[in-house]
């Protein structure tokens, strides 16, 4: 019943080394083969594309307007929630400075700068009728930024600590040396008057003196970052970089005396 | 009409100098867009208008300005006197005349306002010079945008 023929014994048998062999020589083909088709293959997906691109020119026109548009749309979404989240940043700063402070505070909003080179003063929006008088001090989460000089109804000028027309009486905090600090107009602000054998090194820390009645006594000013001998070769001074940022304040704290 | 544009387009450059301008304060610098506009008017308008516009102008500035000194005021309705005089003598109708008259009032400006604000405080050598260098010729070079958009006004 089983009997096969030695001719259909030959069939099967190269029929099961055919089975056999196949995926053996088709992973062997393959390397090559594809090697081989790639360039063709690839330039025919190239002339495939371009007769795509040619006969949809208008669908795709129109569809890469929409995306685009919606591009656009979704940039401006981004920027706007990444101000948001950065102002929700530095208000969270604020907050927890405010509630850690043992001063009484106003929070204001930078609303102007000064349209002039020559002066370093801001407008915020934050008058007498919130409270704000001339001479109080403003200060944000990281150091003193400058006095109320001009209180309106409804906003403030500020002067900023690097104006060259505000002097702060200060002091070095590790070694109690005082000094007069004045604005540059630069980045740096400058503290003069100290003797020539004043104990001030790079890194030391500037606040704010009990012997001014203007300014609330430890008030971080700035770190000192380079010392140097005076024109008249009486004093030293040494160059202070402000712990408030102060070119780029969008809102502070006026402290209520 | 015209002289109503003029007045706008000098509070929207004054509003412009007063916002923090970002990228376009290298070196920390401003143009000084109301001083343009104070001298776009001496050009393109008759002097009893330019000259109000500068006193404009200038009141504009001080009153954002922490010294008590209007000088400003006084300072721009004085170039505007200076530059109508000057406009008789010289033809101020090339671009760069004019682009160069507003160089040198700048310069004087940032002069005298430099002396006048750090009399008794400190500005560095290199402070004050880098203002009043880098100041006035970036005012000159921002005029022939202004200079455009007075004489579309002047146009219309």
């Amino acid at each position: 019943m089983f009997k096969i023929s030695k001719q259909n014994l030959k069939y099967l048998l190269a029929a099961f080394i055919f089975i056999i062999a196949v995926p053996y020589l088709i992973s062997l083909f393959s390397a090559p083969v594809q090697k081989t088709t790639k360039i063709p293959i690839s330039l025919l997906c190239l002339l495939q594309r371009e007769a795509r691109g040619f006969f949809f020119y208008h669908r795709n026109y129109l569809e890469n307007e929409r995306l685009r548009n919606e591009n656009y749309l979704l940039r401006g979404k981004f920027a706007e929630f990444k101000e948001l989240y950065q102002e929700n940043a530095r208000l969270k700063s604020l907050l927890s400075f405010k509630q850690k402070s043992p001063f009484k505070l106003i929070a204001a909003r930078v609303i102007a700068r000064a349209p002039d080179n020559w002066s370093s003063s801001l407008l915020v929006d934050k008058g007498r009728y919130q409270g704000v008088k001339k001479g109080m001090v403003a200060i944000n989460y990281q150091g003193l930024v400058g006095k109320v000089t001009e209180a309106g109804d409804s906003a403030s000028k500020i002067v900023l600590i690097n104006d060259p027309a505000l002097g702060i009486s200060g002091i070095i905090q590790r070694t109690r040396q005082e000094g007069l600090v004045n604005g540059t107009l630069g980045g740096s602000l400058i503290m003069r008057y100290l003797p020539e054998d004043a104990d001030v090194s790079v890194g030391d820390t500037v606040v704010t003196s009990e012997l001014s009645q203007s300014y609330p006594k430890g008030l971080v000013i700035g770190k000192v970052t380079g010392l140097g001998k005076e024109f008249s070769g009486l004093n030293r001074y040494a160059v202070i970089k402000p712990a408030a940022e102060l070119s780029n304040i969008e809102e502070l704290l006026v402290v209520v005396p | 009409m015209k002289k109503w544009l003029f007045l706008f387009l000098a509070f929207g450059l004054g509003l412009l100098q007063l916002s923090p301008l970002g990228v376009l304060t290298p070196f920390n610098i401003k143009p000084d867009l109301l001083l343009v506009a104070a001298l776009s008017a001496v050009f393109f308008f008759e002097f009893k208008y330019a000259f109000f516009l500068s006193v404009f102008c200038g009141l504009f500035k001080d009153a954002f300005l922490v010294y008590p000194l209007a000088l400003n005021t006084f300072s721009f309705a004085l170039w505007s006197y200076l530059v109508f005089r000057v406009a008789k003598e010289i033809s101020t109708e090339n671009m760069l005349v004019k682009v160069g008259v507003v160089f040198l009032v700048a310069l004087l400006q940032n002069i005298i306002t430099g002396i006048a604000c750090s009399y008794g405080g400190i500005v560095p050598a290199g402070i004050y010079l880098r203002v009043v260098v880098f100041g006035s010729i970036y005012t000159a070079l921002v005029s022939p945008l202004v200079f455009k958009l007075a004489k579309v006004i002047q146009n219309r």
